[in-house]
């Protein structure tokens, strides 16, 4: 445990170093909520009747899922990480150290995402609240369930990035497939459009995959579109996600492992 | 009238401190606080046509930020250079083509594509006449062994060929001048001779003049008649090399390990610097003392098990010379 | 004249590079089918529940962003390099072309070439035609003209700006962050979205400030015969080849300007 915790440590102050980047990235955040605000503002003005929630609901949802990308996107670096590892060959340090892996990211990570959330998805948050009319959770029960979804949603993104980031090991130009996965994810985790309003196929698609635990679970809670029952369901399908995709990490690193060890990178 | 002349240049930079811990992390944020570096102070000197100079000094000593100035790359903070009757930084067109660089760290060639392709390109870019570019293609792949390789991209090759290639493309336009900046670091052996050999080559028929820095005396002591020794961005001396050698690299240092433990002693025309273990270390004048008999001394008192001979690190040589300037400029400037 | 044949022979070794890695540029390939995919799928989920978006319906948004992806994608492929003039600075790329005989901005734009603009061009253009289909748009002469002209300024534009933000690198030291949050009001969001959408503010933005909107939204609406001679901004559908002077003016500007700075302080 204190282990994790000195990595977590250092990543955050590894990340604090860059100062220019602390204020390109909330301008980065505004700008990304704001073209959210307008669109969904826009279409609420067309069609208020095709939406099922409140106008406040439709901002929050569009406003958010644009800022949690932007903060989930550090768990990107899990991805750049393996991928920087193989491409130099510097993987082979990563077999030679008596460290777990999964363990070893992860800890890293949840620095860099601790930084992220205090320097990206805070501030963007409150000028969020400021400019754009952002309202929090409308009962505080809906705001713990929604934070406890935030940390099983960064899981299941932790995991999905070391996966894909596994994919290196296998492929070499791994870079593309990586945006690929990006894409991907912001399609189905209901980032670009809300889930409800997939078409039949897309959305039972949608349903089946991981993705969707990342926003769409999180940002139901928030605006309080799922009954207490619900969410605790809705939790509990994070966490199962969750759980599947770590064990999938560790088997896809032990047998990644002795790829490496065998082929030699 | 020399080619190169450089004087009273300084250089100094602007650097952010980088604070620790967390409130430092957070002061980083908001606040940053600079530093100012002199990275070279006053310096001047004058460099004749086709002389071999060596620019020598440890690391950060402002030898690279020198070469950049002399270049064009920098502007210095103040002073004046002027090589072959330009500014290297305002007629920096017009400059480039009379000059050749060498970057030990970088090439100057294009990475992922065979040697021959660069140097086409940078017949075109300098505007080498054919017949030129042809002998000189010629007469490089003899003398540098480039013949092996010039069809490699420059990515596959071993550093020691990448230098081999990058002096050639340097040359291929004929510059009056080469600029070397630390060229042979990492470099093998065998490369190692073969571009010494050249540099003499070129200088004493075509009298291109070179300056070379490194901080391998050996490098100097093959090539240089003359040598510069930067420190701390000051110039400490600049003179023959006949004369450092004489002067101030007359040290040697005899390690030797014996195969007992035993107690310190002293020795004629040698002094005990070191006593660690079954290891001593004798300090000695190598033109006054005879290595030889020195060893033949001590083995007939002590056994010796194992020991080496080492030149001074060229930072004590420098330590020496810097002392020596000190004192002899007098407590006024010191 | 000469330049311009030095600058060819840059490129080609810079296209001679690229093509050892065939393998790399077919999952670009699939990179790009994915990202933007992804980009027009929204837009369909979107405009199959709404029916139109501002007064422009599917085939039209489809029709912006082709001409949008093909002038980037021309500027993706000769320019996007650029962004990263931090990069080049501090492994000392950029050195190297202070030392030639060559002014080091027509070795900067000659230095690389993005192959996957290719792909992001096949599939601007792909937009281009399937919306021109579907929307039964026939354009006479001039109308092909300009529109071949506003790609090419297009990519002008885009290299203005990037030039211009990239210059900053003379001074900070770092440039691909700011380039990317600048063109965030790009991506995603002029990118497919008409202007209607936005507010006035956000407008005047991208036509005065960062002048995206000149990219693609101007001129399609024209094309597209969304805007008739008498409507107030009639005019500004025919601005793009101004825009792009004026910008690349300046940002050569900024750029002579970071240049000198560097020489007197880089390190």
């Amino acid at each position: 445990m204190k282990l994790f915790l000195s990595f977590t440590r250092l990543e955050f102050l590894a990340a604090s170093m860059y100062r220019g980047e602390f204020w390109l990235r909330i301008a980065n955040n505004l700008v990304v909520m704001y073209g959210a605000y307008w669109l969904w503002n826009t279409l609420y003005d067309r069609q208020p009747q095709i939406f099922t929630i409140s106008r406040e609901q439709m901002l929050a949802y569009g406003m958010l899922a644009m800022l949690m990308d932007t903060f989930f996107s550090a768990s990107n670096h899990v991805r750049y990480y393996i991928m920087g590892q193989v491409r130099t060959g510097a993987i082979q340090m990563d077999l030679l150290r008596p460290l777990d892996l999964v363990f070893h990211l992860l800890a890293r990570n949840s620095g860099q995402m601790i930084f992220s959330v205090l320097t990206q998805g805070l501030p963007g948050f409150l000028a969020g609240a400021l400019f754009l009319g952002l309202r929090p959770p409308s009962n505080l029960q809906d705001g713990l369930l929604f934070l406890l979804s935030l940390l099983l949603a960064y899981l299941v993104a932790f995991t999905l990035n070391f996966l894909v980031g596994m994919v290196a090991v296998y492929v070499t130009e791994a870079q593309r497939i990586s945006w690929a996965y990006y894409a991907l994810l912001r399609f189905f985790s209901g980032q670009a459009v809300p889930l409800w309003f997939f078409p039949p196929f897309l959305a039972q698609i949608a349903y089946l995959l991981p993705f969707r635990c990342i926003i769409a679970v999180p940002l139901s809670i928030y605006i309080g579109q799922l009954s207490f029952q619900e969410a605790l369901s809705a939790l509990g399908l994070q966490a199962l996600w969750a759980a599947a995709l770590l064990a999938a990490c560790q088997l896809t690193w032990y047998r990644a492992h002795t790829r490496l060890t065998v082929q030699g990178g | 009238m020399p080619l190169i002349q450089v004087q009273s240049v300084t250089k100094q930079f602007r650097r952010r401190l980088r604070r620790e811990g967390f409130r430092g992390a957070l002061s980083n944020l908001f606040l940053p606080k600079y530093e100012a570096i002199t990275a070279v102070d006053q310096v001047s000197f004058a460099i004749q046509a086709g002389e071999i100079v060596g620019y020598i000094g440890p690391n950060g000593a402002g030898k690279s930020t020198t070469i950049k100035m002399l270049s064009g790359i920098l502007v210095p903070t103040s002073g004046a250079i002027e090589v072959l009757g330009l500014i290297p930084s305002r007629q920096r067109k017009q400059y480039a083509r009379q000059i050749g660089v060498v970057f030990g760290q970088r090439t100057s060639l294009w990475w992922d594509v065979p040697v021959i392709d660069s140097f086409h390109l940078l017949r075109d870019i300098y505007k080498v006449p054919e017949a030129q570019f042809r002998r000189n293609l010629e007469l490089f792949s003899d003398l540098l062994g480039l013949g092996g390789f010039i069809h490699v991209p420059v990515r596959q090759l071993s550093l020691g060929q990448r230098v081999l290639a990058d002096i050639a493309a340097a040359l291929l336009h004929d510059p009056a001048i080469l600029f070397l900046d630390e060229p042979t670091i990492g470099v093998d052996v065998v490369s190692k001779e073969r571009l010494r050999g050249f540099l003499r080559e070129i200088n004493q028929a075509r009298k291109v003049t070179i300056l070379l820095t490194t901080h391998d005396m050996n490098e100097i002591e093959k090539l240089c008649s003359r040598v510069l020794i930067i420190d701390h961005g000051r110039i400490l001396y600049d003179g023959n090399l006949e004369d450092i050698r004489t002067r101030y690299a007359s040290e040697r240092l005899l390690a030797i390990e014996f195969e007992a433990a035993i107690p310190d002693f002293s020795l004629d025309g040698a002094l005990l610097k070191r006593s660690q273990g079954r290891k001593k270390w004798f300090a000695f004048n190598r033109f006054e003392t005879s290595v030889p008999s020195l060893i033949a001394t001590i083995n007939l008192k002590y056994p010796v098990a194992d020991l080496t001979v080492t030149e001074p690190e060229i930072e004590d040589v420098i330590r020496l010379i810097y002392q020596d300037q000190a004192g002899r400029m007098g407590p006024a400037q010191g | 004249m000469d330049t311009l044949r030095i600058y060819f022979k840059l490129v080609g070794i810079a296209v001679k590079s690229m093509t050892q890695f065939r393998l790399d540029f077919l999952v670009g390939v699939i990179g790009v089918i994915a990202q933007n995919g992804v980009n027009l799928l929204a837009i369909g989920v979107i405009l199959g529940r709404f029916h139109d978006l501002a007064g422009w319906t599917v085939w039209e948004i489809v029709f912006l962003y082709g001409i949008w992806m093909v002038g980037n994608s021309l500027y993706s492929l000769l320019f996007l390099h650029l962004t990263f003039l931090d990069e080049y600075i501090i492994e000392g790329t950029f050195d190297r072309f202070l030392v030639r005989p060559l002014s080091p901005f027509l070795q900067l734009i000659g230095e690389a070439v993005n192959m996957n603009g290719i792909a992001d061009a096949i599939f601007g253009l792909a937009c281009l035609g399937l919306s021109m289909a579907n929307l039964g748009l026939a354009l006479n002469l001039i109308q092909w003209a300009y529109m071949c002209a506003v790609l090419l300024c297009a990519a002008l534009i885009e290299l203005g700006i990037t030039l211009f933000f990239a210059s900053t690198a003379f001074w900070t030291g770092r440039s691909g962050a700011l380039i990317n949050t600048v063109n965030q009001v790009n991506w995603n969001m002029t990118q497919q979205y008409p202007l209607e959408m936005f507010g006035r503010g956000f407008r005047l933005f991208v036509t005065c400030f960062i002048p995206v909107a000149f990219l693609n939204y101007y001129p399609a609406r024209w094309l597209l015969g969304k805007i008739t001679p008498g409507d107030p901004g009639y005019f500004l559908s025919f601005l793009s080849p101004l825009v792009a002077l004026l910008l690349l003016s300046a940002a050569r500007l900024v750029w002579a300007k970071g240049l000198r700075q560097y020489t007197s302080t880089g390190s």
